[in-house]
Parts: C-alpha cells; sequence; structure tokens
C-alpha cells in the first residue's frame, strides 16, 4: 500500500510542470497541452483523495473533470484553428495586436 | 522498501549499456555503400511523394473535435450501466428518466451538427 | 432522489436551458430564423426574471443539497438576468451590421446565463465549477464570434489560454479542499471548524479564492480584461464587465461571508486599493473607447472589493446596489459605443470607437450623447445617478468596519476616475467633430431596438439614483 503522500506528491509536481509548460513555452497547442496536464494532476490528487478518505465524491468529480476538458479540448482547438487560419501563426508573441 | 527496487535499477543500467554499445559499435565497424534507393524515405515500397510535413485538411480537425464532445460523454454511461442492473425497481425508472434526458440533450447536439453539415466530407 | 416538486423552485434555469436548446435546434432547420431565435431568447429570458420572483423568501437546499435557493442568490440571478435581457436586445442590431447574424449568438448567451445562475444558486464546489465552466466556454467563443476579425480571434485565444489556466487553480483549490474537509458540500463544509487551522485548507481555498479573483479582474489578476473587452464584439464586451463579473461576485461573496475570514481583510483591502488605482491611472491614457471602459470596469471591481473587505451587512447591501447600478450604466455605455460603431466594410478593425470619434457628437446625435453624458456621470459618481450611491454605500460599509484609510483612498482614487469621463463628455459636447472620422456616420441611423435598450439602462441608471432605497423596497414588497 502507498502512501497518499506519493500520489499527491506526484500530482503537485506534475501541476507544477504544467503550469511552468504554459508559462515558458510559446506555441499555442503546446500551451493548451500543458494546461490539460495540469487538469490531469488535478484528476490524480482527486482520486487519491477519494480513495483516502473512503468518499465517492471526488472520483464523481473526476468524471465531471474530463467532460469539462474535452469540451475545453473543442472549444480550444476551434478557436485555434479560426486563429491560425486569419494569422497563419500560432506563436503568442506574434498575437501582438491589443495592447495598451 | 527501497532495497526492493535495486535489481530494477541494475537492469535499467545493463539495458542503456547494451543499448548505447551496440549502437556505437555497428555504426563504427558496419560497411557503408549507400545509394540513391536506400537513402529514400520507405513508404511500403511505393514511391515517396512530397514531405511528411504536409498540412492536414482543416476537416480532420473538425471530426477529431466532434469525436473528442461525443466520446467523452460515454464517461458518464458506463458507471450509470455498471449500477443500473443492482438498483431496486422503483429507482430503476428513475435513473433511466435521468439518463434519458442527458441522452436527449446530446442528441440535440448531435442533430445541430448533422444539420450544419460538419460531418460532410466535401 | 430530486422529487419533482423541486423542479418548480428552479423554473427560471429550466426556462433558459430549454429555450438554449430550442434555438440550436431552430437555427439547424431553418434557414433564416434569426428574428424569431431575437423574440424567443427575449421572451425566455423575460419570463425567466418573472419566474425567479416566485423562488423568493425561501430558504431551500435542493436538487441532493446541489442547489440552494436563498434570497441573496435570487436576487444575484435577477441582476444577472436584468444585465442579459438589455445585452439581447441591443444585440439584434449590432450583429446585422457586423454579418454575424447567427442563432449561436443567442444559443451561447443563454447557456451562459445558464452557467452563471447555477453558480449563484449552488450549494456545492462541483456544481460551482460546472457553472463556471459553462459560462467561461461560452464567453471564449463568443469573444471570437467575429471569427474573421484578427482582434477577435487574438481576444478569444487569450481569454481561453489564460482561463483555462485559471480553471486549472480553481479546481486544485477545490482538489485540496476536498482533501481536507472530505466534501464538497458548502452547507457542510461551513459546519466544519477549525478549517483554517489546516495550512492545506488555506493554501486550497486561496486558490480556489484566485480563480474568482481573476474572473472578477481585481488587480494581480486583471490584465486580461482590457485585451479581452477590446477585441470581443462590443456588445459582448458589455455583457462580460457585467453579468459575468456579477456571477463571480454572487458565488464567492457568500462564501467569503459564511467561513468568516477576518485574517484575510488586509489583503482585500490591498487589493482593492491596487485595483482602483490601476484602473482609473491607466484608464487616463486610453484613446479607444472600449479599452478605456474596460479599465473603468477594473476600477469597478476595486470599488467592489472595498466593500468584501468591509465583510459587514452594510456591504452586503452596498455591493447588491452597486452591481445592479454598474451593470444598468457600464452596459448602457458599451452599448451606446456600439450602436455608434461603424458598419462592418470588411476592414477587419473596429471603426469609431476612438475618443476622438466622439467630438462633437452632441451636435450630430444629442440623444445618444445625453444618454452617454449619464452613463458617464453615473460611472464617475456624480450624485443624482445610481453610481454615486452605490459608491457611497461602499464606502460606508468600510468606514463602518473601521478601514477609514481604505475609503478616504477609495475616494481620492475615485477623484481621478472623475477627469477621464468628464474629458469624454466635454469631447461630446464642446469640441467641434472632426471631419474625417465622421465621414459616412450621418447616413446610419440609430435603431429603434437600440434606443430601447439604452432607455432601459438610462431609466434603471436614473431611477435608482433618485430613489436609492427603491430596489430594495420592491424587492421586499414583491418577497410579500
Amino acid at each position: 500500500m502507498i502512501e497518499i503522500n506519493y500520489y499527491l506528491l506526484v500530482s503537485a509536481v506534475l501541476f507544477s510542470i504544467g503550469v511552468i509548460g504554459v508559462l515558458v513555452r510559446r506555441n499555442a497547442i503546446i500551451i493548451f497541452m500543458c494546461i490539460e496536464l495540469m487538469l490531469n494532476s488535478i484528476n490524480l490528487t482527486l482520486v487519491a483523495f477519494s480513495s483516502f478518505l473512503g468518499n465517492i465524491n471526488g472520483q464523481i468529480f473526476v468524471f465531471i473533470v474530463m467532460t469539462v476538458a474535452a469540451a475545453e479540448a473543442a472549444i480550444g482547438l476551434a478557436i485555434i484553428i479560426s486563429m491560425f487560419r486569419n494569422k497563419e501563426s500560432l506563436n503568442i508573441d506574434e498575437i501582438n495586436i491589443l495592447k495598451w | 522498501m527501497l532495497e526492493s527496487y535495486i535489481p530494477i535499477i541494475i537492469i535499467i543500467v545493463i539495458a542503456v549499456i547494451f543499448g548505447i554499445v551496440n549502437v556505437f559499435f555497428s555504426s563504427l565497424f558496419g560497411p557503408k555503400r549507400p545509394n540513391k534507393e536506400k537513402l529514400s524515405t520507405y513508404e511500403s515500397g511505393i514511391e515517396p511523394i512530397g514531405t511528411a510535413h504536409e498540412r492536414f485538411s482543416v476537416k480532420f480537425y473538425m471530426v477529431a473535435v466532434l469525436f473528442i464532445l461525443f466520446d467523452i460523454e460515454v464517461v458518464f454511461l458506463y458507471p450509470w450501466a455498471a449500477a443500473f442492473i443492482n438498483l431496486e425497481s422503483a429507482k430503476m425508472l428513475y435513473s433511466f428518466i435521468s439518463v434519458s434526458v442527458f441522452i436527449v440533450i446530446l442528441l440535440i447536439g448531435y442533430i445541430y451538427v448533422i444539420k450544419k453539415g460538419a460531418l460532410k466530407w466535401d | 432522489m430530486i422529487q419533482l416538486h423541486e423542479i418548480y423552485e428552479v423554473i427560471p434555469l429550466v426556462l433558459i436551458a430549454f429555450a438554449a436548446c430550442a434555438i440550436l435546434v431552430i437555427e439547424a432547420f431553418s434557414k433564416k430564423g434569426s428574428s424569431a431565435v431575437y423574440g424567443f431568447s427575449i421572451i425566455t429570458v423575460t419570463g425567466a426574471i418573472a419566474a425567479s420572483f416566485l423562488s423568493l423568501n425561501k430558504e431551500l437546499i435542493i436538487f441532493n443539497q446541489f442547489l440552494r435557493i436563498s434570497n441573496a442568490s435570487v436576487m444575484f440571478s435577477v441582476i444577472i438576468l436584468a444585465g442579459i435581457l438589455i445585452t439581447i436586445i441591443a444585440s439584434k442590431n449590432y450583429i446585422e451590421k457586423e454579418n454575424i447574424n447567427f442563432g449561436e449568438y443567442y444559443s451561447l448567451i443563454l447557456f451562459s446565463v445558464l452557467g452563471m445562475m447555477l453558480m449563484v444558486f449552488a450549494n456545492d464546489l462541483l456544481i460551482i465549477f460546472i457553472g463556471l465552466e459553462l459560462m467561461s466556454v461560452c464567453f471564449y467563443v463568443l469573444a471570437g464570434f467575429l471569427r474573421l476579425r484578427q482582434k477577435s480571434n487574438e481576444s478569444a485565444l487569450k481569454y481561453f489560454l489564460l482561463g483555462a489556466f485559471i480553471t486549472g487553480f480553481i479546481l486544485y483549490g477545490i482538489a485540496l479542499i476536498y482533501g481536507i474537509s472530505g466534501t464538497t458540500n458548502l452547507a457542510e463544509l461551513y459546519n466544519q471548524k477549525k478549517l483554517f487551522t489546516n495550512y492545506v485548507f488555506i493554501i486550497g481555498f486561496a486558490l480556489f479564492l484566485i480563480g474568482f479573483l481573476f474572473k472578477i479582474g481585481v488587480f494581480p489578476f486583471h490584465m486580461w480584461i482590457p485585451d479581452v473587452y477590446d477585441g470581443a464584439p462590443t456588445t459582448l464586451s458589455g455583457m462580460f464587465s457585467t453579468a459575468g463579473k456579477i456571477a463571480a461576485v454572487g458565488t464567492i461573496l457568500p462564501i467569503i461571508l459564511a467561513l468568516n475570514i477576518t485574517n484575510f481583510k488586509l489583503i482585500f483591502s490591498v487589493a482593492a486599493v491596487a485595483t482602483m488605482m490601476y484602473g482609473n491611472v491607466i484608464a487616463l491614457a486610453q484613446s479607444n473607447m472600449k479599452r478605456l471602459l474596460a479599465y473603468s470596469s477594473i476600477a469597478s471591481a476595486g470599488y467592489i472589493f472595498v466593500g468584501v473587505a468591509a465583510m459587514n451587512e452594510f456591504a452586503l447591501k452596498g455591493i447588491a446596489y452597486y452591481l445592479i447600478a454598474y451593470t444598468f450604466m457600464q452596459l448602457g455605455a458599451f452599448i451606446i459605443v456600439s450602436i455608434l460603431e461603424k458598419k462592418d466594410d470588411g476592414s477587419r478593425d473596429y471603426k469609431n470607437v476612438d475618443i476622438d470619434f466622439y467630438k462633437g457628437l452632441g451636435k450630430r446625435n444629442p440623444l445618444m450623447a445625453t444618454f452617454m453624458t449619464i452613463f458617464l456621470f453615473s460611472l464617475a459618481g456624480i450624485p443624482p445617478f445610481a453610481g454615486f450611491w452605490g459608491k457611497y454605500y461602499l464606502f460606508y460599509a468600510a468606514i463602518q468596519a473601521n478601514l477609514i484609510w481604505l475609503s478616504v483612498i477609495g475616494i481620492l482614487l475615485s477623484l481621478i476616475g472623475v477627469y477621464y469621463y468628464l474629458k469624454i463628455t466635454v469631447y461630446m459636447w464642446f469640441h467641434e467633430s472632426t471631419d474625417l472620422v465622421t465621414a459616412g456616420y450621418e447616413k446610419e441611423p440609430v435603431s429603434r431596438s437600440g434606443i430601447f435598450a439604452t432607455s432601459l439602462a438610462v431609466v434603471g441608471t436614473v431611477v435608482l439614483g433618485l430613489d436609492p432605497n427603491m430596489f430594495f423596497r420592491i424587492f421586499k414588497m414583491i418577497a410579500e
């Protein structure tokens, strides 16, 4: 039996990797993938807590998070495609007509 | 507890060394007689056309996006189907109606997708 | 199990969900059904407002303890619906002008309202999350609704990436709260003592709070607001800045009050000061009307947080009053900008949104200039209008909570705000219009739906200002 701390540690590390990825990467798709990584690390946290507490709520929450993540992925890809059609680039440093 | 991982670490080390040694020495001693046929991309014996980094049609994205949306809903149906058989009969109707509402909402989305022609290929 | 009678308590939600789905089907089957859809959505929202009043004076926890009906949540949902009603009425002319006359526009607005109302009615972190995501996902799409326009695309992409990023933080916060307290139910959460002695819970709650501060646009998390509001279709910028913010405030405020976190008082005060300062000072340098209003909405978030920092009963009343006043004046100002905006000529940019365009508006279009003046005076907090009383209540609450320094700083910072609101008023009435920008303007008469929507907002601003207690009185009267 592995202690809950290890699960929490892994998910915290994954979450941090996701956050760092969002902050340092410059391609919109890769940033989006890092966000998905964050959401999945949270799923791990929820499942770990759920099994630790012997309480099913956390796992139900995971189902909802997965569905919402899928909806977000669909919307995000659509937005990225419409951006690409107009701009021919996904580098977020070049997406800069809105400032000040 | 951590001692039990030692054999695994030994195997990993051996595997890495084995791989590196083999690749390194075969590239060092192996004969090299390249020709045009050998250097070309292998595509199951068919003449390669263009580069591998081609742009895909946006239709693939459309199908992929719709697939994600309608595929993930099974997440809710699976636990429901597994739990349904164990329900008492009074709750069976209730849970069936609940899921039917869910399916109807999905169906509205599906009708919308079909009518808007998002799944038409040409 | 859900009892059938519980559905009667949530008629507004059911009505809106049904209408949003129905519009999708109508849109799928008819080629040109948009004007029918327009009327249908107005009727739905009006019906939902009327039905909301049925749930007044009930303290109920329904739907397997997922939803909670209380007077505060009904009030917030009525404010949101009022904002949405004005937005929808004003939208028709605008989306025809911009060539985006699709039924999905109304459907997405209704779905986002559904999310907002779920949020304010929520009694469970799960429902808050679903509502928040339903709202945000619709907002991402709506921000990019002008899909041929690069600004709109960019605003949608920025909103999406930042919003999804913040969603991760909210969720992580919820996961930690769940792990420590063992429940996602808010009522059970409030009953647990000594939660705030656990530092993991504090981290979790802080992450959760950060997400909502982002949605409201409080200082360190405000950077997306000007970009998104500038790029999004103008009527929708108005909706994001009113209904979206109100939903976030209406969700987080009861939680803050119920948990009674006095330790956070200083943090909220500092955030309020920083937000007011940032919004008001940067707005001085703006030359684009949409960006100026966006910064003014950041400043308004600061005023709201003066009330949140005060955390007493005056504050709750003050915030509710300020939110309803803010809905009318901010939305009204955005709608006037959308009415005066030039017709889409394929140039892929918003035309006639610069401040210079407003020079001499008083001569060209006296009605719109008068309305705009009323909204700007109200936003600046000049007495006969609603905005003044909103600020007055909030600063009064802060004084009652012994935060005199906060209200003094707040009043000084709102005086900075008066400058840029008055600058536009002076431009409208005392400057000559420049020929270059006004060319081609005269030919476009203001549509009747636009006049109707702005008149509603003007009536709200003026009447609430003349009789500040009326809102609460009406509410009480209907409740009895």
